[in-house]
């Protein structure tokens, strides 16, 4: 399998009470962390809050491969700014996950 | 080569099958990712609030490179270990500890599955390395239990990157003195007579001990 470009795919779990927390701290603080590090951020979706579970908020980032990434993760983890958004969502979410995601050959931009 | 540790207190709200699922992952490293050398992970056994080891090593810092790099680092390790992902499941800790590491020659940190280490992490005053070395020196000769002692200068955690290019100004654990026991009762009453020796050019240490759970070597 070609690993490039790689798409990181974090799925937060929230409760419906929090999404708009947490979509403002991705707004002003995580989103802007990430892209000065270097990723490129291809979409952020959210089920919705009325369906009596947690709400689940998608972000979708992008990298050319993962030496890229390696870079991009080094300028993040370096980032005090990093370490106070990291522990402000940590508390908000109630699960989640983070997933690399690859090419295939069906995939719209090839 | 370079010696690598990575040391985590765990989330004690960790799910169990997440920490079987890491330590798995790391205990077994080399089935993932072929440069990494001489896997073993551990569970501390000392009183300090760490709770997690991994141990291993890699030929050069082309090999290192090319671990970081690998699919398998991003996918897996990062799940368990970066404060942004969800699924972390160890926790920032008081020691400022995470990842260390030195460079040698040849691996005389090695030891047989099943053994024992006893790791002193120190921050030595400015000059006290060569004192401090012949300190560990006649700790070892003292002791016939210790099997092994490598006393190092902690390079790899300003250098995390690469393992090569410095990244941070400085570490709290100037260096890693590991020493090697065949039991994990002889790594515990090994003790810590080396103390007195040292006085105040040792400015912090901590210590942890753990049994060896050696991985895939194939």
């Amino acid at each position: 399998m070609d690993h490039k470009p790689i798409y990181i795919v974090d799925t937060l779990a929230v409760k419906p009470a929090q999404q708009m927390e947490i979509l403002s701290l991705l707004r002003e603080e995580g989103i802007p962390i990430m892209q000065r590090a270097g990723l490129e951020l291809v979409g952020c979706y959210t089920t919705s809050p009325d369906l009596d579970e947690d709400v689940l908020i998608q972000v979708t980032w992008k990298a050319s491969d993962h030496s890229a990434f390696n870079v991009i993760r080094m300028k993040f983890v370096t980032d005090p700014s990093w370490w106070s958004y990291s522990a402000r969502a940590s508390k908000l979410r109630t699960g989640g996950t983070r997933r690399f995601f690859y090419p295939t050959p069906i995939s719209m931009s090839g | 080569m370079l010696r690598r540790f990575e040391i985590y207190s765990l989330d004690p709200r960790a799910p169990p099958d997440k920490v079987a699922a890491m330590h798995a992952s790391m205990r077994n490293a080399r089935r993932y990712i072929p440069e990494v050398l001489h896997s073993a992970v551990g569970y501390n056994k000392s009183d300090v609030g760490l709770h997690f080891v991994w141990e291993h090593a890699y030929e050069s810092p082309e090999s290192y490179q090319r671990y970081m790099v690998h699919p398998f680092h991003a996918n897996i390790y990062d799940r368990y270990l970066l404060n942004d992902c969800p699924e972390r499941i160890v926790t920032d800790n008081a020691y400022d500890v995470g990842l260390l590491g030195y460079s040698c020659t040849a691996p005389s940190y090695f030891l047989p599955p099943g053994s024992a280490r006893r790791l002193v992490l120190l921050r030595l005053a400015e000059g006290q390395a060569d004192s401090f070395r012949a300190i560990t020196a006649e700790a070892e000769s003292r002791n016939p239990q210790m099997i092994s002692s490598v006393l190092a200068e902690n390079t790899f955690a300003t250098r995390w990157l690469d393992g090569v290019t410095k990244i941070l100004e400085s570490t709290t654990y100037t260096h890693i003195w590991e020493q090697g026991y065949a039991s994990l009762a002889a790594a515990a009453a090994a003790g810590s007579q080396w103390r007195a020796s040292a006085g105040a050019g040792v400015e912090k240490a901590i210590e942890l001990w753990y049994e060896l759970d050696a991985g895939y070597e194939g």
